[in-house]
């Protein structure tokens, strides 16, 4: 398990930082796409947005990562039940059916992945891993929202209505 | 299949042993070169044991360097990528099938990875089987065929594989492979099964929400046996450590008694006998009944004719045929069955004779060799 550091997303074959925070790493799991996915690494200038979540969700979205930002307050979110997955030494790898969107959760993603077993809101979840991090609860909400953001729009994790 | 080095051999049985409490199958204390490593990945993954190899280093059960250990995982997460798309393309074929009104039971890799083993992840495959019914055999069929899969060999006669056959492989434009089964293998153990008390019990297991059924816990360890026994000449560790895994299971354990009954009834001791003997023999499992009974069983001349045609390097369709016939329920039946294989169709075997007569030619020699054999 990757030790707590400053939340982060990534979106492809992210090294992750080991800043202050937790690493929430979203890795497509495809072996093409880990080399492709270099390309599309967050560059360096992100630094500039670490602490400004609605900028980096802009930045995901300008690179086709999120189209929109859902809206989670006060709504509970469940990883979709239909998804095929498997543990892998730390790791999980996910694939939605009938796609070929392979995905690899890593570090705390897993507990992430663990903790959206059963409907929770973000505050739940986020609760959740700070107390297993010590982390506070607000910077790893902004992380967990970011996280969701990306899971959402892949279509691993869904919105309760 | 080349053979690794014994003590290459030795390692990937101990890998393949992890967590089974009767095996006596210890893995090295030191960590293996990275030479020695290399040539374990390489065996690992045509044997089918990443899963078993990234548990035993997770668990700390073999030692190994942190660039080793890596490596590892990295073979065993394509390995399981695989099987996703894999399970993937098992629920779009399964729920064509039911649409088409096909039952189906999931066979080995899927079926034994959700329900005999502890995570699923410890058990890989690389292709898709699945059993139906004779009557439902040509349903079945046609609805993969208009899915676009394609039959990778035709039958020699219209209704021979319905009535006789083990079963065909369909592949996907994608490439990937589905095999639809109708027994359990070729030839006369195929033919000697009922199929009644193949389907007679089954086992509910859940891939991505879905309820899939497989065999009852005693038919899956019988088809272990039978796959083991007979499928290849050196069976894959995954086979091997299947059959001791059905028997390993604390929760809802396979009735090993009610098992023998069944092969008994089959003429398929031999069979088992045989898949017993193999899965000890890697696994360096302790004494066990089974395995006692196993060593001292001597099969009766037919079962030993009909084992020779699957494991004798020299044999083949034809030998397997002939002996097969003899299993056949029936004169009429017994005459259609010589008479495809005597006389198929025109495009039955393209791609596998150069032409009628050198099929001909090689059944003719596969036939005196078993007769040389058996007079032995």
């Amino acid at each position: 398990m990757r030790r707590a550091g400053r939340a982060e997303l990534c979106q492809g074959t992210c090294s992750g930082r080991r800043s202050e925070g937790i690493l929430i790493s979203v890795a497509d799991g495809t072996d093409e796409s880990r080399r492709a996915d270099t390309s599309v690494r967050r560059p360096t200038s992100h630094h500039a947005l670490r602490n400004e979540g609605d900028e980096r969700l802009r930045w995901l979205r300008d690179r086709g990562a999120v189209s929109s930002s859902p809206d989670f307050a006060g709504r509970q979110v469940v990883r979709r039940p239909d998804l095929l997955w498997r543990y892998a030494s730390g790791a999980v790898l996910v694939l939605r059916p009938g796609s070929n969107d392979l995905l690899e959760l890593d570090g705390t993603a897993v507990d992430l992945w663990h903790a959206l077993e059963v409907p929770r809101t973000v505050d739940e979840v986020s609760s959740t891993l700070s107390a297993r991090y010590g982390a506070h609860p607000a910077e790893v909400a902004s992380d967990v929202r970011e996280a969701l953001a990306v899971l959402t729009e892949r279509d691993i994790v869904q919105v309760v209505e | 299949m080349s053979r690794p080095p014994d003590d290459t051999r030795h390692t990937l049985r101990s890998i393949a042993s992890v967590g089974l409490d009767m095996s006596t199958c210890l893995p090295p204390e030191q960590p293996l070169t990275d030479d020695e490593w290399d040539q374990i990945l390489t065996s690992a993954v045509r044997e089918r044991i990443t899963g078993l190899l990234a548990y035993a280093l997770d668990a700390g059960m073999l030692p190994a360097t942190e660039p080793q250990h890596a490596a590892a995982h990295r073979v065993h997460a394509a390995a399981l990528r695989t099987c996703l798309v894999l399970e993937d393309q098992l629920l779009a074929v399964s729920a064509a099938l039911d649409r088409a009104g096909v039952d189906v039971r999931v066979l080995k890799g899927p079926a034994v990875a959700h329900l005999d083993y502890d995570d699923p992840s410890m058990r890989t495959f690389g292709d898709i089987d699945l059993l139906v019914r004779s009557e439902q055999y040509d349903d079945a069929i046609r609805v993969l065929v208009s899915t676009g899969r394609t039959r990778r060999y035709r039958e020699p006669r219209p209704g021979f594989d319905r009535r006789f056959g083990k079963g065909v492989c369909l592949v996907a434009p994608s490439g990937l492979e589905t095999d639809l089964h109708r027994t359990f293998v070729m030839g006369a153990y195929g033919l000697w099964l009922d199929l009644e008390a193949v389907w007679s019990s089954s086992e509910t297991f859940v891939i991505g929400g879905r309820q899939l059924q497989a065999l009852g816990p005693e038919g899956r360890f019988l088809h272990a046996c039978y796959h083991t026994a007979l499928g290849d000449a050196m069976p894959r560790l995954a086979q091997l450590r299947d059959v001791a895994q059905l028997l390993h299971r604390p929760q809802r354990a396979v009735d090993i008694r009610a098992a023998l009954d069944l092969a008994r009834a089959w003429r398929g001791e031999a069979v088992l006998a045989r898949a017993v003997r193999l899965t000890w023999d890697a696994h360096g499992l302790r004494d066990h009944w089974l395995s006692e009974w196993a060593n001292g069983y001597r099969p009766r001349p037919l079962e030993a004719r009909a084992l020779r045609t699957y494991l004798d390097p020299d044999m083949g369709y034809a030998a397997r045929s002939l002996v097969a016939a003899r299993a056949v329920r029936g004169w009429r039946a017994k005459a259609a069955f010589t008479w495809a294989l005597a006389f198929p169709d025109r495009s039955y075997g393209a791609g596998r004779h150069a032409g009628r007569w050198r099929r001909w030619r090689s059944a003719l020699g596969q036939l005196r060799r078993l007769h040389r054999r058996n007079a032995r």
